[in-house]
Parts: C-alpha cells; structure tokens; sequence
C-alpha cells in the first residue's frame, strides 16, 4: 500500500524524516520498501500484513506512526459515531443480513457532478487512484483515509428506489465500472434495485448506475460485508479492487456511520448538493472487548522485564484505554478497530513491537538433553539415524564420483510409458501446471532419465548421477510415500586418464557402485538375482535381494525407454527402496581378531557352460572346503580360443586358512582335489 | 708420440669427468680403449718403434690405459650410486579420481542443519504429502482468509495435499512428544506458483522448533542470531523485525546486513542494506490448543527459511530453475 507522507501529517504532528519514518515503521512490523519523491511529498510503500486490516489508511499509519515517535495524534472521526434516520426514506431490504450487518445509505439530492478541487486530485493520484469526478473522488479519497470503502449510486437510476442485499442470482450478470461483465452465481453477495444487480457487494459498482456528469441524486452507500464472502467472490470472479481487498480483511463496523456522515457532508460541499435523508441499518452488535495483561507473561514470553508504566503508555498511544492497573497487571478496553486483538498474546506482541526488537536481550536457548530418545518413527529406528544413514548414502555416492542431482517430484504420464504401472497405482496431482507435471512420482528413475538427457543434449557426457527423494504409490487403493534412491551412468570410465582407453560404463560399473554402498552402510548377505522387467534389457538386470527383502534393482535400460526421454547413449540405472534398506544397515560391527596362521592361496581354473553362474560355482567352493576357505575371487573370465562355444572360463583364487592351526601343504592340496571332484561331479565343470 | 699419450691421457680424463650418463662412459671407452681405439691403436703400434723409445713409450701408454680404465670403474661406480633418474614430463596431467558432489541444496540443507545439531537440535523429517490439518487448521491457518493465500496448495485429493511448508513437521512432533522438544526439519515443499528465477513450484525448507519451560523471544533472537553468524560470517549484522504469520506471536522477520554489497544498499537487497533470511516466532497459543501442549506452563518458538534463497544469496545464484535443470556444469561448481 503507497502512504503519502504529507497526508499522515493530517493525522499527527510526525517531526521526523520521511527516511527515519520508514525505519521506525519497518522496525515496528511495517516495511517500507521504497520511499520516492514526488514534488513536496514523499510516498513510502509498505507492505500490511494481513492481521493489520486497521493499517490500510492514512489514519491507521498516522496512529501506528504517532504512538512510534510519541507524537500527538487526531482522529479522522473525533465527533460522534452516532447513527442517525432522517429526512426522507430510503428503502433498503438486507436478504441475508448474517452476511451484511451494516448498511448505512445518505441520499444527496440536487448534486453537481464536476472534476474534484485540487487537493483531492493531487492526494488521489499521488497514491495511484485516477480522479474521476468530485463525487467518486470523495468516495476514494475517504476509502484512502479511513480504510472504509463506500460507493456512489446514480440513485436516479435505481429501479424502484430500493437497494436490496442479496445472493445474485443463477444466470445473472452485471457490466461492471472496468468495463467487463461479471457472470454471477448464488454465493455472491449484489446490491440490487427492483429488477437487477447494480453492483458486486463490496468488490466493484455497476455501470448501469455510475456517477456521470448528468447525475443529480446521490445515494452514497458506506457497508460491512462478510470478509470471506467478498474473498470467495472476488476469487471466483478474478477481480481485486481497493474495496475489496479491504473488506476480505475486515473493516470496522463502528465507525460506518461517522465515515459516511463525514463523506455525505463533504460530497453536499463539493457538488452544492444537500443531504435529503440517512439511514442506518445494523443488524450486528459492537461488542466492547477488554483484555488483562500480566506483567509476569511479559517476561515469561520475552525474556526481560519491562515496566507497567511503559506498557500503559504504549498501549495508550495504540488507543487502547488502560481501565485499571494493578501491581503485576493492568486490564484495558480493545479498540473496534483492533480486530486482530482479543488475547494476552495479542498484547504482549503490541508492546513487543513497539518497544522495538532490538532492544531485547539475546541469550541462547537451553536446550533439554531429554530428546535423545524421542522421535522415533514407527518402524521403530530413530528419525536423527535416518537422517545420518541418508546422509551417509549422500556422501558415499559422491565421493564414489557420482553427482546428486534434485528433480521435480512430479513428471509426465509420458516419461512412464514404458515403466509398467498399473494406472489406478500412480497418483496424480489436481490441477497440476502443466501436462509435465501430472504425475506424483512413483520412481526416480524418469527424473534421472532427464538429467542424462538434458546433459547429454549438451554436450556434456560421462555421466555418473544419483537422486535421493521421496516416491509416491497407491497400493492396493492405499496411498504410500516412501523414500527411495536412483543411480544413472552414461558414458565411459578414465575419461580423464589418458594412460589408458576410456571404456564404456557396463553393468559392472553399476553393480560395484550398488555393491560399495550397501557394503559401506554394513549390509552384508546380499543377493544379485536375474529378473527381467519393466525397462532393463533382458539379461542384462538384476533384483537385490537380502532375506526375500526386494532392496533394488539395476540393469541397461532399454533403448525404447531410451527414447521417450531423446537419449542415444547406452544408460545404465538402478534404483534403492531406501525405506527397506533403513531397517537393514548396520553402521557398528564389531571387530575380528586378525589371523593368526598364515594363509594359502591355490588358483583353480574350470570350464563351465556359458548358462552356470559364477555365485554357484563359489557356493559350491566354500561349501566343499570345510571351513577352511576365507576367500574366494573370481580373476579371470575368458571365452573364444580353445575354449568350446557355450562354453567360458573362469578363473579363482581361493584363499585357505585355519584359525587354529597353519595349515600345510598335503592339507591344502587335500582340500582343493575334493573341490575340483565336486565341481566336475555336480557341476559338469572341467578343469584346465 | 709422448706429447701424444699425454694430450689423450688430458682428453680422456677430462671427457670422463665431465659423463653424467652410462652412454657417455661407454662411448669414451669405446673410443680410447676400444678395438679401435686411440690407445688400442698406440698400443698395437708399439712393436713398429725403435728399441730405445719403445719401453718409456709402452710404459706410459699402459700407465695410462690402466688409469683410464681406473677411472673408468670409479666414473661409474659414482653414477650408479647416484640416486636414480627417470624423466618425465612432469607437466602431464595427475590422474585424479572422478569425485563427485553434493547437490547445492542438500549441501546448503547440511550447512543448516549442522549448526542446529550443534547446538543440541534433532533432525527430524516428514511427508511431503500432507492432510489438511497439519498444513493448514492446526497451525491456526484460518480456512477462507487472506493469511493463506501465502499459502496455496496443490491437493492429491480430500484431505491429502502437497505440503506448502514445513510447518506440518512441527505439529506432527508436538501430537506425538511431551515436551521439551527440539527439532530442526528439513524438506521440500510445493507450491503452484508460475516458475520464474525466484520462484519454483517446488523448493526446500528448513524449520526448526524449540519449546520447554522458560524459552523466550530472547532465545530466538539469540538462538537464530548464533545461526546467522555461523552460516553468512560473523562481520554480518542480525536484525529482527517484527511481521506476521498465524502460527505465531509475536511473530519476526530476520534480515541480515547484505552479503553482496555489505549494508550499503544494492540491487539485491532492493537498496535497502538487508536481506530477509527466514521468519521466526514465539508459538502462538492456538497452535499449542492444536497439540494438546499446556500454554501456561510452555513455551516455545519456532522459525523456517528457504534454501534455495539462502544458497542463492550465499553462492551468487541469479535463477532458481538452475537447480532443478542439473546441468552438470553448474552442480561441478560445487567441491
Ligand atoms: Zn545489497
């Protein structure tokens, strides 16, 4: 809202800069973006909160303004606030008076419409309102000084001399004064005459009965409208005026008729008009509000002590009255105009602000050593350690040279079309911005896909990536969210080597990736099985598995896949049901003892057909080897000369040690005779 | 012929002195004592000599093939004891192992949360999918107001939305913990706003809340004041301003002097010298009437910052939409 610095001084005697102004209201909670110059005046723009409808007039600033620089102030409405029915009838029927409880309406008669005197013109368009003619102009101008918004009708052209407050009607319309035509509907508050609305209660007047050069009679409507009435219209509609962006903050039913006595007589003055008749209809009850404020939850609330005396003076300036003052507290009556005030919460804030922030002490929180134990989640581990145990994933990815990237958590029903989820299994959002952002994601994966892509596109390659976020899954018509994490590789290792070729990432790039993580977060027993399903190659993915707990899957993504997301490359991607995998890491193990006998390494090459896994062939080793047997690696896999087709090679060292004894050459040789039979036997293999 | 032997004997010596390398010891032997060599040739030349020359001659010659073939052996012990030479372009790049990094958000999000863990805070995170009460009713978010519209909201379906705050986190842990509590809550959070360089539909938050018996204004001020110092540097200035949300009262703005042009008023900081760095508050009552906590005898209070704002101020970020686009060139900058 633009303040003139001019206008407040009609409010209060402000001896300070415009600058020194704007500070001590931005420090009192009403910042001053900018301040300009414009001719002798200065205009501030402040934001208002919306708690503070009080603050969005001149008077409202002066007083926050007055009580800041303990300067003297003057009300807009120092008379009476005294409603009045005189002179001749007006008629106005309130339909739905819960949501109108005050109608205040003064008939002007014999007006003449002209441009505004100078003032009027000049206050107007220094706050950016366009002066239109002395009567609308009036209206603005005590819209701008009070905060309470009033209309002029054309009264002549009011249908039967009536005003009627009601629900617009099904398939009712009204060309507004900015020149579009509103469609109503049954929750919108009109002001109608006999026949048709003549105007959208509390947001914007009606053509029909605008105020023109050739209007004589003057009806000036000053009202209270329900706030969240006006809200919904003004929403529905996609309109926001002056007025109604005031009444959805509420405005102060009291002073209604002082404002509009004050308008009518101004607007008599201007136009030579005389006031023929008011009418005052309130359908609500001022409440007289009061409040008790101790001084003890000042200090509980605030960390210091501060005097009764400094209180009542701040509350006096805000124009509280102090009606009894006790020891440790005083009781005082609330303003109408302090709507946002009801509590000793309320209060204690008031004195808070005005007293100013940075005068308060600064100490440090105590914080209770007592929540270590809380915050567990239901699956029993503690929220601190799943945060620790993400973190750890985090910084073992990236110092494995992987770069996280943050995706959006929705993406497009494309982006899964070649992932096979059930429809009735993706969650969609409403309204969503655009077709690009439907879907709440089910998988990682698609965002990881567009990283590469978007890369990829650019030149930019050899390209190791993780996400770690939440996915999202009806289950079974039940609704999940669960974190998970996604790995992509695209491109070629030792790029930056250049003793040696780059080589393409393969699928046991990914795999030893997958393999340091779950071993790094101490997930041991995990299993590597073949599956082939959604958009891995056939043969070329697998399921991680510990105990039948599905923990991840990985594999080259298939190039249709490929496609949805504009990439060429060959992709390889994996992603981790980090949800199953909390429940599974071990960060503390104990330590072993380190052997105390020597080991023995024996080498053992066999033949096997291409279709018998290497994990069979350890098994059966470890198993053979009575305990004997510390570690198995595979070096060597070898197909193609002297080798039959559908046949491989594989190559293991096979460590042997005792934790009793050193172990001794007959023994070892013992052991691995009986591995080479029991492969040859059970495993059709032959040695080399 | 003498004058001869000595002028070899001169050269020789000198020219060994004078090899650094094997080759060079080599092609010296090779030339005096070799099959053709000078000395050889003397040598082999003695029987043509008169009687009377030829044993002060041979004399000399084999003195000095026995000299030279003396320092010949010294010449290359002293190499060979010479610490080894292999040269290399030293200049040829290192291989450096591929590392990678953080995403500056989670890595900003760690920066936070550290300081807050430092000081005896848990962290503690929740769904980003939400009901309505704990994003809106329970934090004393009135239905239909004006206060809301900070808040706008894309919704799954009844009663499940996406978060437009972290704030949720903190009734979720009061319903569920007597207090004292202490938690720091980071997370993403949505809104269906129109992208543009400040504003995403979807960025981060960080909120925190602290309540026990006796926590004051002045804590916050305090607490978040520590903060401030640590993550922006201690020469920047903390101020307070008082501003309004419905989950607290009273309510505080936190701005810091700014970090690109130190207080003297930029384009940043719209010419003002400060920056906004989150909102803070005593909890309101209302919020505590939600929970079941009893207001006489607790307090609290409870603050919450955006950090992708605070990542773009700290490392002179002038789009938002470069953290979700992941250009790598941009994440790479992060070490
Ligand atoms: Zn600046």
């Amino acid at each position: 809202m633009l303040i003139s610095y001019n206008w407040l001084k009609d409010f209060a005697d402000i001896k300070i800069t415009p600058e020194e102004l704007a500070e001590r209201l931005t420090m009192a909670g009403i910042e001053i973006g900018s301040i300009e110059k414009l001719k002798d005046d200065f205009i501030m723009d402040a934001e208002i909160t919306p708690n503070r409808p009080d603050l969005l007039s001149m008077e409202g600033i002066a007083r926050e303004a007055a009580c800041l620089t303990e300067s003297s102030f003057r009300e807009l409405n120092a008379e009476s606030c005294e409603a009045e029915n005189s002179g001749e009838s007006i008629e106005v029927k309130i339909q739905v008076p819960a949501k109108c409880l005050r109608y205040n309406a003064t008939l002007i008669r014999d007006a003449k419409v002209k441009i505004s005197d100078e003032k009027i013109t000049r206050r107007l368009s220094t706050l950016g309102l366009r002066p239109v003619n002395n009567i609308v102009d009036i209206t603005n101008y005590f819209l701008l000084a009070s905060g309470q918004p009033l209309h002029a009708f054309d009264y002549d052209k009011i249908e039967g001399s009536t005003v009627v407050v009601r629900w617009a009607k099904k398939g009712e319309s009204i060309a507004a004064l900015d020149s579009r035509e509103y469609k109503l509907d049954e929750d919108i508050l009109v002001i109608a005459d006999e026949k048709k609305p003549i105007a959208i209660a509390g947001i914007i007047g009606g053509i029909d009965t605008e105020i023109g050069y050739e209007t004589k009679n003057v009806l000036l409507e000053c009202a209270h409208f329900d706030p969240v009435v006006i809200r919904r219209a003004a929403r529905r509609l996609g309109i926001s005026t002056d007025s109604s962006y005031r009444f959805e903050r509420g405005v102060c039913m009291e002073t209604i008729p002082a404002v509009a006595r004050k308008a009518a007589l101004l607007i008599a003055q201007s136009a030579k008009g005389s006031i023929k008749g008011r009418r005052d209809i309130f359908e609500g009850r001022l409440k007289e509000r009061s409040g008790k404020l101790r001084i003890d939850e000042i200090s509980r609330i605030l960390g210091f002590k501060i005097s009764l005396d400094k209180v009542k003076r701040i509350l006096t300036a805000l124009g509280f009255e102090v009606t009894a003052a006790g020891e440790r507290s005083l009781t005082f009556k609330i303003p109408f105009f302090r709507q946002d005030v009801s509590r000793e919460i309320d209060i204690i804030e008031e004195v808070a602000r005005v007293y100013g922030y940075d005068k308060m002490p600064t100490t440090l929180a105590r914080i209770s050593p007592k929540q270590i134990k809380k915050y567990r989640s239901s699956a029993g581990i503690s929220e601190f350690r799943k945060y620790k145990i993400k973190k750890m994933a985090r910084d073992i990815l990236s110092d494995r040279g992987l770069n996280e990237v943050i995706t959006y958590s929705m993406i497009s029903e494309k982006s899964l079309s070649k992932f096979n989820y059930l429809p009735d299994e993706i969650v969609k959002v409403q309204k969503a911005l655009s077709v690009e952002q439907e879907i709440l994601r089910p998988t990682l994966i698609p965002g990881i896909l567009n990283v590469l892509s978007w890369n990829l596109n650019r030149q930019v390659e050899d390209l190791m990536i993780f996400e770690l976020g939440d996915v999202f899954l009806n289950k079974g018509g039940k609704f999940s969210e669960g974190a998970a994490l996604a790995i992509g590789l695209s491109g070629s290792k030792f790029a930056n080597d250049w003793r040696i070729k780059s080589k393409p990432f393969d699928f046991f790039d990914l795999k030893g990736i997958v393999e340091n993580l779950f071993s790094r977060l101490g997930i041991k027993d995990i299993v590597f099985k073949r599956v082939d399903s959604g958009i891995f190659v056939k043969g070329r993915s697998a399921v991680v598995t510990m105990a039948d707990k599905k923990l991840a899957v990985l594999g080259k993504v298939e190039s249709a896949a490929l496609d949805t997301f504009d990439i060429e490359d060959e992709v390889y991607a994996a992603e981790v049901y980090l949800e199953e995998v909390l429940l599974c890491v071990r960060l503390v193990d104990k330590v072993k003892p380190i052997p105390k006998f020597p080991a023995v390494t024996r080498d053992l090459a066999v033949i096997v057909k291409n279709d018998l896994s290497s994990s069979e062939i350890i098994k059966m080793i470890k198993k053979t080897g009575k305990g004997l047997i510390r570690e198995v690696a595979l070096f060597d896999v070898y197909s193609g000369k002297q080798i039959p087709t559908g046949y491989k090679s594989l190559a293991y060292s096979i460590k042997y040690q005792s934790e009793k004894t050193t172990l001794t050459d007959p023994e070892v040789d013992k052991v691995q005779t009986e591995i080479q039979k029991t492969l040859v036997n059970n495993l059709k293999a032959q040695m080399r | 012929m003498l004058k001869e032997l000595k002028k070899i004997q001169k050269e020789a010596l000198s020219g060994l002195n004078k090899a650094e390398v094997l080759a060079e010891i080599e092609k010296i032997r090779v030339e005096y004592l070799g099959r053709k060599g000078r000395l050889t040739e003397i040598l082999k030349s003695l029987r043509k000599l008169p009687s009377g020359q030829k044993a002060q001659v041979g004399k000399l010659a084999n003195d000095i093939k026995n000299k030279l073939m003396g320092e010949i052996e010294n010449r290359l012990k002293k190499i060979e004891s010479r610490p080894r030479e292999e040269c290399v372009d030293i200049t040829l790049p290192g291989i450096v192992a591929a590392h990678g990094n953080k995403h500056p958000v989670t890595r900003t999000i760690d920066e936070i949360c550290d300081i807050f863990v430092s000081l005896g805070l848990n962290v503690v995170e929740g769904p980003e999918a939400e009901r309505e009460r704990y994003n809106f009713e329970a934090l004393n978010i009135p239905l239909e107001h004006p206060s809301r519209d900070a808040f706008d909201t894309f919704y799954i379906k009844d009663d499940l939305l996406l978060r437009s705050h972290t704030s949720p986190v903190q009734i979720r842990v009061m319903e569920k913990e007597e207090p004292p509590v202490a938690v720091i809550v980071p997370g993403k959070v949505y809104r269906p706003d129109a992208v543009d360089a400040t504003h995403s539909f979807m960025f981060h938050q960080v909120e925190g809340l602290v309540i026990d018996k006796n926590i004051t204004f002045s804590d916050l001020k305090g607490t978040l004041s520590f903060f401030a110092n640590r993550m922006f540097g201690d020469s920047v200035k903390v101020r307070f301003r008082p501003h309004f949300f419905p989950f607290t009262e009273p309510s505080a703005d936190l701005d810091i002097s700014c970090i690109i042009c130190g207080g003297k008023g930029c384009r940043v900081c719209s010419r003002t010298g400060w920056l906004e760095v989150m909102g803070a508050g005593m909890v309101d009552p209302e919020v505590f009437k939600a929970v079941g906590y009893n207001y006489e005898k607790y307090s609290g209070f409870a603050f919450g910052m955006g950090v992708e704002r605070i990542a773009m101020l700290k490392y002179g970020v002038n789009d938002i939409r470069l953290f979700f686009e992941n250009d790598l060139r941009f994440l790479r900058q992060w070490r």
